[in-house]
């Protein structure tokens, strides 16, 4: 049995075992959201919520690549990172394809496709948008060399997410 | 009698007199054996009804207790505190920020150690000082300590934003009625593996709540400086146990002035 997490316009189904955060950053400075409390169009700094599962505990403090994550895996541990961009991204080629992928291969995986290289473990980077929102969908398995056996548990991960339009801007 | 006493007629008056005493004698005899016989069977059956009556009444006894000890279904009273047996839930919540969190407590080979705290209790006072400080109790690598409080609806959060600052701290609800969490401070011990709770209760302080934890583990080592031999034994630990559950179910938890001789608590500043 799975549980369902939801939030930011963003829902997933959880498996047993496994940690799933959805989290929005503060913006870095406060001041200015303050400034647009008080006129709506003053453009101010607007923070993107990301979505981590991971099959081992996911701390509080983590980068939205997964930093305070990676460091923390071994050889069986998966983590799916689901982050999303800026609006003005949307136009632009890096985000061109469209749908977030709910299939992935063990030959997706690639120790370059890492943000940070830690020794045995890949990861495959997918930019993309879905439902008027871009997103990089970012895996990174343990094991490079048994991607192949762990790659299902990420699939089962994707066929269960679900992006609404109402997204998590602010 | 005429097989028995073949010379009766014939033979001497004297001699007759001594076969026939011996005759009434051995008769005495084999009618004492009897008699001895019957009691003796009386007893022992009287001594089988008698246990058996006892064993009745002790089973009797067993499940009419006026006591209330555990509304939980399943649970075995073990540890400081602790009900133990029943299975474990993963938790659903969120941060104070709102950001949604799904944590597995269950399938996962690491425990967990749950720590119910809420705003408006005055003895959860200095855990959330210490939690705040950064001083958390060494449970050993292989345990997980989750702070929760209810969601947003049923928790103060003008209260409750101050005391969490920048602690990992999950509201949940759902958590709570999940483990059918009596007040604060609770803690609870769970086995990822087993995905079954090892051991529950409350707490006054850090030292009791990795008393409770090693209990639950089965292992005295990680509470510092007290060996398996000077633990409590488990009859105690059961007794205190009970007793801590009847107080939860009348409304007196850990802090309550009526458990102290003058009806003050410890001073909380001191650090426990």
């Amino acid at each position: 049995m799975t549980t369902t997490l939801s939030g930011y316009g963003v829902s997933v189904g959880v498996p047993k075992g496994w940690d799933a955060r959805i989290t929005k950053l503060d913006p870095v400075d406060p001041l200015s959201q303050a400034a647009r409390r008080a006129n709506p169009r003053i453009d101010v700094e607007v923070t993107r919520p990301f979505l981590h599962m991971a099959n081992l505990p996911l701390p509080k403090e983590r980068d939205s690549f997964g930093g305070g994550v990676i460091e923390r895996m071994n050889a069986e541990h998966v983590l799916v990172a689901l982050i999303e961009y800026s609006a003005e991204c949307m136009n632009t080629a890096l985000f061109a394809k469209e749908g977030i992928p709910r299939s992935l291969t063990a030959r997706s995986f690639d120790r370059r496709a890492l943000q940070r290289i830690v020794p045995g473990q890949a990861g495959s980077q997918t930019f993309c948008h879905e439902a008027g929102r871009p997103f990089c969908l970012y895996v990174v398995v343990g094991s490079h060399v048994r991607a192949g056996s762990m790659v299902h548990q990420v699939n089962r991960v994707l066929r269960s997410l679900s992006i609404s339009a109402a997204g998590g801007a602010g | 009698m005429v097989l028995l006493c073949p010379n009766y007629k014939g033979s001497g008056g004297t001699f007759d007199a001594v076969t026939m005493i011996t005759i009434l004698l051995l008769t005495l005899c084999i009618v004492l054996l009897v008699i001895a016989a019957i009691f003796v069977t009386a007893l022992t059956a009287s001594s089988g009804d008698l246990e058996q009556r006892l064993a009745m009444l002790e089973d009797q006894g067993a499940t009419t207790t006026p006591l209330t000890l555990s509304p939980r279904s399943g649970a075995v009273a073990t540890g400081v505190g602790g009900a133990a047996g029943r299975l474990a839930h993963d938790l659903l919540g969120a941060t104070i920020a709102g950001d949604p969190v799904a944590l597995a407590v269950t399938d996962v080979d690491h425990h967990t150690l749950l720590a119910f705290l809420s705003s408006g209790c005055s003895s959860c006072g200095r855990f959330w000082a210490r939690l705040a400080e950064g001083d958390l109790p060494d449970l050993g690598d292989d345990t997980r300590l989750v702070v929760l409080t209810k969601d947003a609806a049923d928790e103060s959060m003008t209260a409750l934003a101050p005391l969490i600052g920048d602690l990992d701290v999950v509201l949940s609800t759902k958590a709570w009625v999940d483990y059918e969490v009596p007040g604060t401070p609770f803690f609870i011990f769970v086995d990822g593996r087993d995905g079954v709770v090892r051991g529950e209760g409350t707490a006054l302080g850090w030292d009791e709540v990795r008393n409770l934890v090693a209990l639950g583990r089965g292992d005295a080592s990680i509470v510092t400086g007290v060996s398996t031999a000077s633990m409590k034994p488990a009859s105690d630990a059961e007794r205190e146990s009970i007793v801590d559950r009847v107080l939860m179910d009348a409304g007196i938890f850990p802090g309550d002035p009526s458990l102290y001789p003058g009806g003050e608590p410890p001073d909380l500043a001191k650090p426990v």
